[in-house]
């Protein structure tokens, strides 16, 4: 067993590191969190970095696959400015991952080289509720399909290029579409949120939206529902890796303010209660950086990494919340001020529990794991 | 055994009830909190109905009422907008409770009878930038000049209403000792030197909480709390009001709980009722039913502990039990409500979020929780 991790992933670790500190300066990230936005530029900036390719391999034109290096991308670009780690992931793992899985040759041929680029964007539509059956499509009468529904809380849909929508039509097939974004009769609308502003949840609208063969993820009908289970175990790695960003970049914003902050007469984090409290978290995160680096591997391998996905995302979705919270009480009353960070970790991490399918769902997909 | 509330008091938990339905819906509560403006209309209005006069002696124009009267007025009105209470505690906590327990009888005769109308703001000026938990670390400064004056240099933050407020009571350095050379001025906000600029917050917007300049400001000696013979006076007036601020603090704290609990009732009845799986969801109802009883537990000893206070009993550590355990009580009901609530709490149309944003200042202000927590050690013989 090697705990070392590669030099390339090192090496990917610190240019991200060191991009996003010149590019996502604190200042900046304050001016696109009030906005909510993930600017255009920076999109492109990040982009031609060469990251968005880390899913595909170079045979299709991308950097090779490397799901270890992906989830080091987005932690390290959810410490400093969330909305652009949820993102990637949309790019990389609901794009360029899954179409060079799952895609037919033409999908391939046609939309790698956009996924490598940065350029195209997939929502899944309905992680949010796993409780949904597939969207019913309905017979058009000239022989195709067409989809009318509303679902809640897709995450980016208002910036994506396709959705990634299950649908079951009227010969009980259950197919996975890629449904272009400008397709007729889709009305998107963001849904504010309070955190991860710029990559918030939308409501989506198909309204007699027509569904063509060709939409189908690889081309054949029919395999829908085990295409979605592989797209809900990338969610939870993407979700996790974002989540591990989050708790490591609130406990590194508190640790430094601990150890800067003196009252009577010392740096607070020198107080034995809080220096335990930074001790404990820093094992979980620790530990936390083992699971992850697990799940990525098997994905890697292309063996499962269902469990073990599920277990980070459950986690370090909880270790996160746990050091914002944390965070924000030994900040003070300065914590409380907009002028510090800690309260927009707050904010980020606050959304968490409903990142890729949610929690609960994590949660009973673990005991079903266990035969529970 | 939780104390009883007297009819008077059930009378007042209604008459608050009343005014939290006919005036603080969500539609103003959200409207509050984008202004992010001190709410003059809504304090008037509790000016109308009298509520400032709870704790005003029937003296000076008041209802006499004790901490219990206080803590259900503060419970209630944060159940529908936490900033209104913190606001009124501008009055109730920091103007009339201060100036009733240390103030002499000019300063009872000028100020009392003006609170109970709602017709003075006051604003309670402690922390400074390098005195959070230390508070007895302030080092803004208060000097004698000639004619009996003083001169106030320095610098405060965090200080809630103090654009607003005609009077700053205002902690200063007057000598070395570090709880005998404390003492408390009533400032008026008016005089040249003074002024404030108003910080942003994550929640409690409209709060009007500001980083305050002293620059030379002028207070004439008889505008020593208590009077001039309470120089350097001013810890130990401070201490004589931080068993009833911990309580008020507390019911703040356990009414904006027990509106989120309201909000977690029906998400789950409605979740229940979309599942074909019955009782999919018992670990949010057991997660719920185990809050539910902390907020109750809570309650329970914010009312006892009130009783104790109200008796003129050593209650040192049943209030600071009590701010630790409401506080830490609130803010765990609220980030269980994210989690369980997901999406639909954190959308900004959702005043779950609002109340998230709003319970964390509440194990900070008024001694955070690691300060209770020193404090109950020590009452425990550690």
């Amino acid at each position: 067993m090697d705990f070392k991790e590669t030099s390339e992933n090192k090496m990917i670790r610190d240019a991200v590191r060191e991009w996003a500190a010149k590019e996502c300066s604190r200042d900046l990230v304050e001016t696109w969190d009030a906005e909510g936005d993930i600017p255009d530029k920076l999109q492109r900036k990040f982009s031609g970095l060469g990251f968005c390719g880390m899913t595909v391999s170079e045979a299709s034109g991308g950097e090779g696959r490397n799901i270890e290096g992906t989830c080091i991308v987005a932690g390290e670009l959810a410490a400093r400015f969330h909305p652009l780690s949820r993102w990637y992931i949309h790019q990389v793992f609901f794009g360029g991952l899954l179409i060079e899985t799952l895609g037919d040759p033409a999908q391939k041929k046609s939309l790698l080289p956009k996924c490598v680029g940065g350029k195209y964007l997939v929502a899944p539509v309905g992680l949010d509720d796993p409780d949904r059956p597939p969207l019913a499509a309905e017979d058009n009468g000239r022989g195709e399909f067409s989809l009318t529904a509303e679902v809640d809380y897709v995450v980016l849909a208002d910036r994506a290029r396709a959705f990634l929508v299950p649908c079951q039509t009227p010969d009980k097939k259950v197919s996975l579409y890629l449904v272009p974004a400008d397709r007729e009769g889709i009305i998107v609308t963001p849904v504010e949120t309070i955190g991860c502003r710029g990559a918030e949840p939308c409501h989506i609208r198909f309204k007699s939206s027509p569904l063509s063969p060709l939409d189908i993820l690889g081309g054949e009908p029919g395999h829908g529902t085990g295409q979605w289970e592989q797209v809900v175990d990338l969610a939870r790695l993407g979700a996790a890796a974002e989540a591990l960003g989050l708790a490591k970049g609130a406990f590194d914003y508190t640790l430094d303010y601990a150890r800067q902050r003196v009252q009577f007469g010392r740096a607070i984090g020198r107080f034995p209660a809080l220096r335990n409290w930074f001790a404990d978290a820093a094992c979980t995160l620790d530990g936390l950086d083992m699971m992850m680096a697990k799940a990525a591997w098997c994905a890697d391998r292309g063996t499962s990494f269902s469990r073990e996905a599920a277990a980070v995302r459950l986690k370090a979705g909880d270790a996160a919340v746990d050091c914002a919270m944390h965070g924000l009480q030994y900040f003070g009353g300065y914590g409380y001020t907009m002028e510090y960070d800690i309260q927009r970790y707050v904010r980020d991490t606050a959304g968490l529990s409903a990142a890729a399918d949610g929690r609960t769902a994590a949660l009973e997909h673990m005991g079903s794991l266990l035969g529970l | 055994m939780a104390q009883e509330l007297t009819p008077d008091q059930e009378e007042l938990r209604e008459k608050t009830r009343a005014f939290v339905v006919q005036e603080l819906t969500d539609e103003k509560a959200e409207a509050v909190e984008k202004a992010d403006l001190f709410p003059h209309d809504l304090m008037e209005k509790l000016a109308r109905e009298g509520f400032f006069a709870l704790n005003v002696p029937k003296a000076y124009g008041g209802l006499d009422g004790t901490v219990t009267e206080e803590m259900i007025f503060f419970e209630e009105i944060s159940k529908a907008l936490p900033v209104l209470a913190w606001t009124a505690g501008d009055i109730i906590l920091y103007g009339s409770n201060i100036i009733k327990t240390n103030g002499n009888h000019a300063q009872k005769q000028a100020f009392l009878p003006r609170l109970a109308k709602g017709e003075l703001l006051f604003c309670f000026a402690l922390t400074e930038p390098d005195a959070g938990s230390d508070a007895a670390g302030i080092q803004t400064a208060a000097d004698p000049v000639a004619n009996d004056n003083w001169v106030i240099n320095g610098n405060k933050m965090f200080i809630s209403g103090a654009s607003v407020a005609d009077i700053a009571v205002t902690n200063t350095r007057t000598a070395d000792s570090k709880y005998n050379g404390i003492t408390s001025f009533l400032v008026d906000t008016k005089t040249n030197g003074y002024s404030s600029a108003p910080i942003k917050k994550l929640g409690y917007k409209g709060s009007d909480t500001c980083e305050v300049v002293y620059d030379g400001v002028l207070v004439p000696e008889d505008r020593i709390l208590g009077g001039p013979e309470c120089l350097n006076q001013g810890w130990h007036q401070m201490m004589r009001l931080l068993n009833g601020e911990r309580l008020v603090l507390s019911a703040c704290s356990l009414g904006i709980a027990q509106r989120i609990l309201e909000s977690l009732v029906p998400f789950i009845k409605e979740k229940n009722a979309a599942s074909s799986v019955a009782g999919r969801y018992q670990d949010m109802e057991h997660q719920v039913a185990m809050l539910a009883a902390q907020v109750m537990a809570g309650r329970c000893l914010a009312y006892d502990s009130a009783g104790m206070v109200t008796r003129g009993e050593p209650c040192v550590k049943e209030t600071s039990m009590t701010k630790l355990f409401c506080a830490e009580t609130a803010k765990n009901v609220a980030v269980k409500a994210m989690e369980i609530m997901g999406n639909r709490a954190w959308a900004k149309d959702s005043c779950v979020q609002r109340f998230f944003r709003d319970v964390p200042i509440l194990s900070v202000g008024g001694g955070t929780s690691q300060i209770q927590k020193n404090i109950i050690a020590k009452t425990l013989g550690i």
